[in-house]
């Protein structure tokens, strides 16, 4: 999740995050609903407070961060 | 904003640092792989008593929760740093980073690292080792290879454990090793111990002395 979190600032800075797109295979070692039940504690006090969290279903072990969406 | 980021790719990276880091020290690290209750911590303690006098050894712990791993490991009589994942299912190279800083190994160190117990995740994250060790007890059933291709395809050498148990358990070893054959093929190392009876120790030291001498690829 911190990995994520940084992923994001480290592209947009300080900016105001809407909405994350993350992508997460089946192997992937991340399962959807820890990740959503994480983000939001994780993202408080952060540009991604209050972002939605989108999460699609990849293939393998992909685990990716797709899209930012910035207010 | 499109990105198209890997997450993963930073272990990926941390992974490649530790192993360039290693190879700069001279330190073979060996990542322990097993279910919870498989025999890994038996092992170590039975051949960190067998190694220490020879070569440095040092041991990395990983468990979600408590040192008790680690205190077993002192009582063996090597140095040894615990890491505690909390609700983590496997090691990740930035962990093992920080262990080494923390153990500081001598200059041909083996550094044995004791993953948390789980046959699948730990097969995913490369924490810059010199190999992968697959530890199955003759109690987890023959076919534990094909059901966790994975991990046994990433292993050098199996390590069979509580061979003394095996009659108790019916266990088959001979199609277990077929198995394990049939999803790693023949370049897979089997090594069968009993670290209650002390058997097999020596052979496994015999491997990891000659693993840890062999030369680095460039």
């Amino acid at each position: 999740m911190e990995d994520l979190i940084a992923a994001v600032t480290d592209e947009v800075g300080d900016a105001q995050v809407h909405a994350v797109r993350v992508v997460v295979g089946p192997r992937a070692c991340a399962s959807p609903a820890a990740l959503r039940f994480c983000f939001d504690v994780c993202a408080r006090g952060t540009p991604l407070e209050g972002a939605t969290l989108d999460i699609v279903e990849g293939v393998g072990e992909e685990l990716r961060l797709r899209e930012v969406e910035v207010t | 904003m499109r990105l198209e980021r890997e997450l993963l790719a930073k272990n990926t990276r941390l992974a490649a640092d530790n192993r360039r880091a290693a190879a700069r020290d001279r330190l073979s690290i060996f990542n322990l792989i097993g279910s919870p209750g498989a025999g890994k911590t038996a092992i170590l303690e039975a051949l960190v008593r067998r190694l220490r006098g020879e070569i440095p050894v040092a041991v990395l712990e990983g468990d979600q929760a408590t040192d008790n791993d680690a205190r077993r490991i002192e009582g063996a009589g090597c140095p040894v740093v615990q890491i505690n994942t909390g609700t983590g299912c496997h090691l990740d190279a930035s962990m093992i980073e920080r262990g080494l800083a923390a153990l500081s190994p001598p200059r041909g160190s083996v550094v044995f690292v004791e993953n948390v117990g789980n046959l699948v995740c730990p097969a995913l994250f490369d924490l810059g080792e010199r190999a992968k060790i697959v530890v199955m007890s003759v109690t987890e059933g023959e076919d534990k290879p094909l059901k966790y291709p994975h991990v046994f395809r990433a292993a050098e050498v199996l390590v069979l454990t509580k061979t003394d148990l095996a009659a108790h358990v019916d266990f088959d070893e001979t199609r277990c090793l077929a198995h394990a054959r049939e999803i790693a093929g023949p370049a897979l190392d089997v090594l069968r111990t009993s670290a209650k009876r002390g058997e097999g120790i020596d052979e496994l030291a015999s491997w990891i002395r000659r693993r840890a001498t062999a030369e680095i690829p460039a």
